[in-house]
């Protein structure tokens, strides 16, 4: 009978949203052994964790290792509202006919991609209880809904991603899920590399890169004084190309850097005076 | 026709104000629109990016007057009589004037001025601290501090590009204050020539004699060298160095700060319980003596032989006890004429009281000493012992600190109706900042009943069975108040500490006590469990702990006259108060727990519970918190606080107030921000 047909993953279109490896390599610049670990655990078919501030770098170090092992890479970014059938996928009624939908993760689990699930811990208990079963010696996705348990392709590899600053009282990671993974700190880069970085994605003159890392370093000292966010290297990035394309530094500094971080008086009108006392315009 | 008398009252009116005119010109009128006090909290948060730790800002204290026999008889020339504060650091911490008295032809505006005298002697406070090096005659010591401060204004000006204009602006307004030359002799000129070279110098140029000191030992020797030279060179060793003129640039170098003196105490004479029959009078206090210590026989028990009391002796602002003090016998004195007396003292002893305050003199810089005062009716109840951690064995005491659950006192309810009366405005900020914690309601999906049904449910459930899948049941939405379960515990630092004045009106007690009222006031409306306990207590074997509210407790009124009743205590040995509060939230079937600590200072008491013993047991106590899966989270007014609390509590897990009147908003800020759904 027609209406119970059910209609799996294999279909062409399914496999259309699945972006294929970037023929460009994405720009990444190593701080440590990461490359080697991530190529190690990707082999010893291992999942893995990145944890660090925002914008250090994370996703850009995914981008690169997919390009580096020639895979498939699909980014899920996690929110509040993400349940387990928005990962591993549901039923759709199509042309008069009830149609199974991969979700991402499954759609990785059969093609053998990269998964990368970004801020893991702000999806609903329920969609990161889903992925245990990947994690272990098991590697496998039981979907409840098809009765199918498909069996990870050799490529398939998870990698998650959680940022410890972020500190609430409802959310965390749960014991059990993190003893399933790698993982690999991040940070922000050492000034040298920081300044390379810097200069790469923005074309930013040399001087002004390590200028702006050596303000980045300051304002990052506030941290501790009621900063909730300090700069980014993406937010240097940023504040570097619009340098870059001509707005005066200081101006550059204080509506890319400064008014970003903070909405309190006093702490704004503080990095402001630091920018004025350190650049030139 | 005017009448005489009022024409001479009229002439002396206007003489009065052409004097006054005369007077203001000639005192410069200061800006009043920018002062340290409008931009202090911006200098020290860039001060603290600039240094990457917390630098402490306070204000310059101006001289004292000098006494009417100085004036006669002294032999300081006039170009040399400091008559305002100037920027000065003691190695640690920066001193800037109130107001910058400026002249009205000054190219920046005083925010930037302050900025590089912030920036300034931060940097030499720096150098300072690398390594303190001093030197015994005036003339190598002035020398010595002008090399230092070139220095320092060389590194400033080459990692701060951005400063340039505001190094020249500075130059060029000390540069046109300095003394004539013909007021100057030999000696004087030469050093006054090498202040002006550097005046006129850029701030990247060192210029000759002068060298670049990489360390302060090295402008000590040029210092030695320069000195020798310049008194070879006048050829008149009759001639003396009478100093030099000092300004905003040049500045102060004070001794290095010795830390907390000991402070004599004094026994309470009356229960501190009753209040004051008279009312609190309060002046400001132009200028803080220096806090002295006590000489060992200035108040010898036994009289001397020379001590025949001929007459009633003269009354003094400072006794050496404090109790006899002139305002302390007339009820009626001005306290404005005390706060003038004491001005006038270069210095003066500090004496611990637990009487009532009577007067309240109020200076820019207040002292950092903590006062302690005794606590009524102590170790009545029983106790509970927990153990304390001693970091230098890593194990820990089992006997440890007792706890006492001290029944809390009953203040006036009246309190608690003045300050929500006083305070509507920050109530309401409080309560707008809460409300949106309000269980909201939530529309739940896939719910087995409800008021309407799930379309998506149904269409998936449809989509299932078509599939061939076992039919779904819960088809319906449901919109019903969310259930956070969430547990909340507030314990308050009620040591002595807490008696310090944060205004002319409040104590940091004061403050803590309306913050707690009013967010007690806006959390019952949450409907979330909740308890307050304050503690304090002297050594291991008294540590109380006042239950102001049970996590089951409604009785509103009682709640609000324990908090009215809070008084400062005595020290604060927050470990076995922490682990308290955490076998008190274990206890709650609540899902998520929060421990939130409202603390003044670092932790300590009398005996070895003081610094590191102290952090450590605390952190130690935080730790055995985090693993029973309670949340905890410290606010502290103690602004050199990142030092030991990140240590203690864990990045991002506390906040510092900058300002102890925001209390009420940033608790209930933090309290938002780590319970929000």
């Amino acid at each position: 009978m027609e209406d119970s047909l059910i209609q799996t993953a294999a279909s062409e279109n399914t496999r259309q949203d699945v972006p294929h490896p970037q023929t460009e390599e994405p720009y990444y610049l190593p701080f440590g052994d990461e490359v080697s670990i991530f190529t190690q655990c990707h082999r010893r078919h291992l999942a893995v964790m990145l944890k660090g501030p925002t914008g250090c770098g994370k996703t850009r170090f995914v981008e690169h290792m997919a390009w580096r092992l020639k895979r498939l890479l699909i980014i899920v970014s996690c929110h509040d509202d993400l349940t387990a059938a928005d990962l591993v996928g549901r039923f759709l009624i199509r042309d008069n006919a009830t149609v199974w939908q991969d979700g991402p993760l499954t759609r990785a689990v059969r093609t053998g991609a990269i998964c990368y699930l970004d801020e893991v811990v702000e999806a609903r208990q329920d969609a990161v209880v889903v992925i245990h079963p990947l994690t272990d010696y098991r590697r496998v996705l039981p979907i409840d809904k098809t009765g199918e348990l498909i069996e990870a392709t050799p490529g398939f590899q998870l990698v998650i991603s959680y940022n410890p600053g972020y500190q609430h009282v409802t959310k965390d990671l749960k014991p059990s899920t993190r003893q399933r993974f790698v993982a690999l700190d991040f940070d922000f880069p050492p000034p040298e590399r920081e300044a390379e970085i810097i200069i790469h994605e923005s074309g930013a003159e040399h001087a002004m890169a390590h200028d702006l890392v050596a303000l980045a370093g300051r304002i990052r000292g506030l941290a501790d004084r009621g900063l909730a966010e300090v700069p980014s290297t993406r937010l240097l990035v940023a504040t570097a190309r619009l340098i870059a394309n001509g707005i005066a530094p200081r101006l550059a500094c204080h509506v890319a850097l400064v008014s970003p971080l903070s909405d309190d008086p006093a702490l704004v009108a503080a990095m402001r005076d630091l920018v004025d006392a350190m650049l030139l315009d | 026709m005017a009448e005489p008398e009022g024409l001479i009252i009229d002439a002396a009116r206007q003489a009065t104000a052409f004097v006054s005119r005369l007077w203001d010109n000639d005192n410069n009128v200061p800006d009043n629109s920018c002062t340290l006090s409008t931009c202090r909290q911006r200098l020290e948060f860039l001060l603290s990016a600039v240094h990457g730790h917390a630098v402490s800002l306070r204000v310059a204290q101006p001289p004292p007057p000098p006494s009417a026999l100085s004036r006669l008889f002294g032999r300081i020339p006039r170009h040399l009589i400091e008559t305002r504060p100037l920027p000065a650091n003691d190695g640690a911490t920066i001193f800037l004037p109130m107001q910058l008295h400026l002249s009205e032809q000054s190219e920046l505006s005083p925010h930037y001025f302050f900025r590089l005298l912030a920036l300034q002697q931060a940097a030499r406070a720096q150098r300072r601290a690398q390594q303190m090096v001093s030197a015994d005659a005036l003339l190598t010591l002035d020398l010595f501090q002008l090399s230092e401060a070139a220095a320092a204004d060389h590194a400033l000006a080459l990692h701060f590009a951005g400063l340039r204009h505001d190094f020249a602006a500075l130059r060029r307004a000390m540069l046109s204050q300095r003394p004539q030359p013909a007021l100057l002799n030999g000696v004087e000129q030469a050093v006054e020539e090498l202040y002006c070279g550097v005046l006129k110098a850029c701030p990247y140029d060192i210029p000759p004699p002068l060298a670049l000191a990489r360390k302060p030992e090295d402008s000590l020797d040029w210092a030695i060298e320069m000195s020798m030279k310049i008194s070879t060179r006048a050829r008149m060793p009759a001639v003396r160095y009478r100093g030099c003129a000092k300004d905003l640039w040049w500045g102060k170098m004070l001794p290095p700060s010795s830390g907390n003196q000991p402070i004599r105490y004094e026994e309470a004479l009356r229960d501190m319980t009753q209040p004051s029959a008279s009312p609190r009078r309060s002046a400001n206090l132009s200028r803080r003596p220096q806090a002295r210590e006590r000489t060992p026989d200035e108040d010898d028990e036994t009289q001397g032989m020379w001590m025949v009391q001929k007459d009633d002796p003269q009354q003094h602002v400072e006794d050496p006890a404090g109790l006899q003090r002139p305002a302390d016998r007339d009820d009626d004195a001005d306290a404005g004429d005390l706060a003038d007396s004491l001005s006038e003292l270069p210095e003066a002893q500090l004496i611990s009281s637990s009487k009532t305050v009577r007067e309240l003199l109020l200076a820019d810089d207040p002292l950092d000493q903590r006062t302690t005062l005794v606590l009524p009716g102590k170790g009545a109840a029983h106790g509970i012992a927990y153990p304390e951690w001693d970091f230098r064995v890593s194990r820990y005491h089992k006997e440890g600190a007792i706890v006492r659950l001290q029944p809390p006192l009953l203040g006036d309810v009246a309190w608690a109706e003045s300050v929500v009366a006083r305070r509507p405005a920050l109530l309401r900020q409080v309560q707008l900042r809460l409300e949106g914690l309000r269980p909201r309601r939530i529309r739940y999906y896939r719910q087995p009943e409800g008021e309407e049904i799930d379309i998506n449910a149904c269409v998936n459930a449809f989509a299932e069975r078509r599939a061939g899948l076992p039919p779904q049941d819960c088809l319906y939405q449901s919109v019903k108040a969310a259930r956070r379960d969430i547990a909340v515990a507030l314990l308050i630092d009620i040591s002595g500490s807490t008696d310090g004045w944060v205004s002319q009106e409040l104590r940091i007690i004061d403050v803590e006590k309306e913050a707690l009222l009013l967010v007690y006031l806006a959390l019952t409306k949450l409907g979330d469990p909740f308890c307050i306990y304050a503690f304090s207590g002297e050594s291991a074997q008294n540590v109380s702990l006042w239950p102001l509210k049970n996590f089951e407790e409604n009785d509103r009124t009682l709640v609000q006259r324990r908090i009215a009743a809070l008084e400062p205590q005595l020290y604060t040995r927050a470990g076995a108060a922490i682990r308290h509060t955490t076998g008190l939230l274990t206890a709650t079937s609540a899902r998520y727990r929060l421990l939130i600590l409202l603390s003044d200072g670092k932790p300590n008491d009398v005996d070895r519970y003081e610094g590191r013993y102290g952090v450590e047991d605390m952190r130690q106590a935080v730790a055995e918190a985090r693993l029973q899966a309670i949340h905890p989270f410290c606010i502290t007014v103690d602004r050199h606080a990142p030092h030991y609390l990140a240590r203690v509590f864990g990045a991002r897990h506390y906040a510092v107030l900058q300002q102890a009147e925001t209390l009420p908003v940033v608790l209930a800020d933090v309290l938002r921000r780590l319970i929000r759904q």
